[in-house]
């Protein structure tokens, strides 16, 4: 797994002139105050992996996915906008950018780094505030859909509805087709023709020997071969137009025979599907709430994207607890989808109707393009058969009608298809051909010809009918049985992930709370009524009994615990490409109990880990500096400016590291300047401690102030507090070095030193530095631990104390 | 994932290695689903019109909807 050495970003979000951050894959805990630029840290590193951010693209719409709100603004547009990361694994590095126009480009081509990037996208990385209760909040279906797509679940959820989808489109296509249908109405000509029904060979020859007993042509039929010969022999070509009026009228009662026989279920399937669209429409209003679904779940992404960051309705203004809000829109989203899942219900009814109807729609025009239809005497045949094709087209121009339309659909009673109409046509049709086969009596070849080529044509059918079906069936059940298996599979392997999450969600959950109502957190699939899985809830014990609305029964900042869990137990259970994660400024809602229990369980449980922890609280970092001291945690301050906009305040530990390593390299670049800089963090924190006036100035400015004027004020205050304090300091003696000489304009200037000198002056400025330093502590004396008794200005533990004037 | 626990590949892959011992499966139906599923081609258009081939070869293996015996 890989870990960051070092980062560089230049000209993303509020980062202007490039930010190095060297991590040496070490954990970091950054403070910034507010609009310092610190999530421009978080913001960088999650387009580098992503390409886009999240809570950026809400500000510009289109393909760039926030690259447009990614630069920054100042930057000239010749200039590449970049983030640079080294990683523990060189052959990760990488520097990606985005040029003026947006076009972005990345340095490293090799295929380790774009397996890399790509198994990236399943890890969690970042969390923010704004991330902490999506989960949390999330609805069932939300969950398991977050949930499926983090484990890799999302392909296998895909490859089920396929199978379910694959089995569902061959029950739904016999059903429409309706085989057994088309297999009587062939059945329904062989016995007409046959005199018997012929559902075997054996049973087709049978009749056929009788049928040509009268010929006394000698001949036993024992194959369709045979059928083929006898055929050959008793064909008499003059009688051809006759026996082609025969098949037609034949045709004609085949086919609107399956019409008749699926006439029963259109007509009560289509009353059903009244029945219902009239029910959807009887609460018109309910049916218009309907379209409320997509503008409440937009409401509820506005939320919880964290666009809108106070406690108030975007719409009414009013305030209100995001998170009850939130939650609120939930129910009611829970409620529409309920609605909507009836709706989905009737149209997919609807749309198995539709099937049947264009399958006799199909066989209707299929009947159309017989010949005899062309003739005049049969114009009135072809009106009615066109009649029945419109009323089936009819009913399915019924079946796409809105439910919110102005006119409901009509009713089953007026767009009835006239059963006995029709089977009047087939009952007239087979007459008819019965009727012309038996007119040339005196030709008594000509009827068995006719009969039996009738006979055959239908059985050949119905045989092909009966294998289609057969093939059918096997596909269908093959499809039921994959189904059935990979649903076993799924939910065995997803049971198993849930439980060894659930188990680090609730320790994690727990650490943070202890000795608290709640424990016994699991994530739990749930089904519907047809045994699918259709989404995962949180269920946990609250004082003993099981509960799963955590926005019912948790405080704000326990669901923002939860929130957490869920994310390090995703850390955990996910991220193996990634060693680090960065936590960026989501403490606020968390009481004093709480944060040092997170920073216990970041330093304890996740120690293997790096992290980039960012913060804006004072109080927070304070704690958590304090926390991680000796665990080899860097420690930075991010300050913003007009001029390069975010960078980083070295730290006092870091200043002091690279002025030993110029010392032992012999190094004299910038080293004066180095070690001004070094005296001026010093002696802020000092002045800070003892409470040494320096004039006002705003924000900006205290960042400029400069070692003459701090030390000057250190010097006046322990003057008139201390006694011993201001000799043993000494710092008259320090203030006449050529560092500290000058005003604000030479900040940067250069030294003409030797090493030598530097030497002398450094161990003198350590020296009034270790006046005011205790090293069993590790704190500069402050009036914060003045002893009242003693009177004297104190360190942290008390080994360092001097005397001080109240 | 932890090692204990199957990734979502892992699960489709001991799936389709094993499906044709699946009881009462057809063999050719499972065979086509596995080789769209190597190819990376299992998608609804694809199972739909491998559905509809080895319906057609089959019919004309064994004489067609309307061929003859």
């Amino acid at each position: 797994m890989a870990k960051i050495k070092s980062i560089k970003i230049s000209g993303i979000r509020g980062i202007k002139d490039c930010l190095t951050l060297d991590l040496k894959e070490k954990s970091v805990l950054i403070f910034g105050e507010n609009g310092s630029g610190k999530s421009s840290l978080a913001d960088a590193i999650e387009w580098y992996y992503s390409d886009g951010i999240k809570h950026l693209v809400g500000e510009e719409t289109g393909s760039t996915r926030g690259r447009g709100a990614l630069r920054n603004l100042l930057i000239p547009d010749s200039e590449d906008a970049y983030i640079d990361i080294q990683y523990s694994n060189n052959k990760l590095d990488a520097t990606k950018s985005v040029d003026g126009s947006l076009k972005t480009s990345i340095s490293n081509e090799s295929d380790d780094f774009q397996e890399f990037i790509v198994a990236s996208q399943s890890e969690n990385l970042i969390l923010r505030y704004r991330d902490l209760v999506e989960f949390i909040l999330a609805t069932k279906a939300e969950k398991l859909d977050k949930l499926q797509a983090l484990i890799g679940f999302a392909e296998v959820a895909n490859v089920r509805a396929l199978l379910k989808k694959s089995a569902g489109r061959i029950v739904s296509h016999i059903r429409s087709v309706n085989y057994d249908n088309q297999k009587n109405a062939k059945q329904s000509v062989i016995l007409e023709y046959l005199g018997q029904n012929a559902y075997t060979s054996e049973q087709l020859f049978a009749g056929a020997n009788e049928l040509i007993k009268p010929l006394k042509i000698g001949k036993e039929i024992k194959s369709l071969k045979d059928i083929q010969e006898v055929l050959i022999t008793i064909e008499t070509k003059e009688d051809t137009a006759l026996f082609e009026q025969i098949i037609f009228h034949t045709k004609i009662g085949e086919s609107l025979n399956e019409i008749v026989g699926n006439i029963d279920t259109i007509n009560a399937s289509y009353k059903s599907y009244h029945t219902n669209y009239t029910n959807l429409r009887k609460d018109p209003g309910k049916m218009k709430k309907l379209q409320l679904l997509v503008l409440l779940k937009e409401g509820r992404s506005v939320l919880i994207n964290d666009v809108i960051q106070a406690d108030y309705c975007p719409l009414c203004q009013q305030e209100k607890s995001k998170i009850e809000l939130i939650a609120e829109l939930n129910e009611r989203i829970k409620e529409l989808e309920e609605l909507e899942q009836e709706k989905d219900r009737l149209d997919e009814q609807g749309q198995e109707l539709e099937g049947v109807l264009r399958v006799n729609v199909n066989t209707v025009d299929g009947l159309l393009t017989e010949k005899g239809f062309k003739e005049k005497e049969n114009s009135k045949l072809v009106a009615k058969v066109q009649g029945i094709k419109t009323l089936l087209e009819k009913l399915s121009g019924e079946l796409k009608k809105d439910l919110n339309a102005k006119a409901p659909i009509q009713a089953p009673s007026k767009i009835h298809i006239d059963k006995k109409g029709i089977s009047a046509l087939v009952k007239q049709a087979q007459d008819m051909a019965a009727g012309l086969t038996e007119s040339k009596k005196s030709n008594i070849q000509f009827p068995i010809y006719t009969k039996l080529s009738q006979s055959v044509t239908a059985y050949d059918e119905y045989q092909g009918i009966e294998r289609e079906l057969g093939i059918l069936t096997k596909q269908k059940v093959t499809f039921q049985a994959l189904f059935a298996d990979f649903i076993k599979r799924q939910e065995e392997a997803l049971e198993a992930f849930l439980t060894m999450f659930s188990s680090n969600i609730n320790e994690y959950y727990t650490t943070m709370n202890p000795n608290e109502i709640v424990d016994d957190i699991k994530l739990v699939p749930r089904k519907d009524t047809k045994d699918d899985l259709v989404g995962i809830t949180i269920e946990y014990r609250f004082l003993d009994k099981t509960k799963t609305a955590a926005n019912a029964y948790l405080s704000e900042s326990h669901i923002n615990c939860l929130g957490l869990s869920f994310f390090l137990a995703s850390v955990k259970a996910f991220n193996k490409e990634n060693e680090f994660v960065v936590i960026d400024d989501l403490i606020s809602s968390y009481d004093r109990s709480h944060r040092a229990r997170f920073t216990k369980l970041l330093t304890d449980n996740f120690s293997e880990y790096q992290i980039l922890l960012l913060t804006h609280e004072q109080e927070f970092f304070e704690l958590v500096s304090s926390a991680v001291k000796g665990k080899g945690w860097l420690i930075q301050e991010i300050i913003w400016s007009a001029d390069t906009g975010a960078g980083f305040e070295e730290g006092i530990v870091h200043s002091k590291e690279r002025i030993l390593k110029k010392f032992e390299d012999k190094n004299l670049d910038g080293l004066g300047t180095d070690i001004r800089i070094y005296t001026e963090k010093v002696m802020k924190q000092i002045a800070n401690n003892i409470e040494a006036q320096v004039a006002f100035r705003y924000n900006e400015l205290n960042e400029k102030r400069m070692a003459s004027e701090l030390l000057d004020s250190v010097h006046s205050r322990i003057s008139r507090k201390g006694t011993g304090l201001k000799e043993k300091a000494d710092i008259p003696s320090i203030k006449g070095m050529p560092m500290f000489i000058g005003n604000i304009g030479s900040h940067d200037g250069t030294f003409n030193l030797n090493i030598g000198d530097l030497e002398v002056m450094w161990e003198d400025i350590s020296k009034t530095i270790r006046t005011f330093y205790c090293n069993d502590c590790e704190t500069f004396i402050s009036v914060k631990y003045f002893d009242n008794v003693g009177n004297k200005i104190r360190c942290r533990c008390g080994n360092l104390a001097y005397d001080w004037k109240e | 994932m932890s090692d204990e626990t199957k990734s979502g590949r892992e699960v489709i892959d001991e799936f389709f290695a094993n499906s044709l011992n699946i009881e009462g499966v057809d063999e050719k139906t499972v065979k086509k689903l596995t080789s769209l599923y190597s190819e990376r081609k299992l998608t609804d258009t694809y199972i739909q019109n491998a559905m509809e081939q080895l319906l057609q070869e089959e019919l004309d293996r064994t004489g067609g909807k309307d061929g003859k015996d």
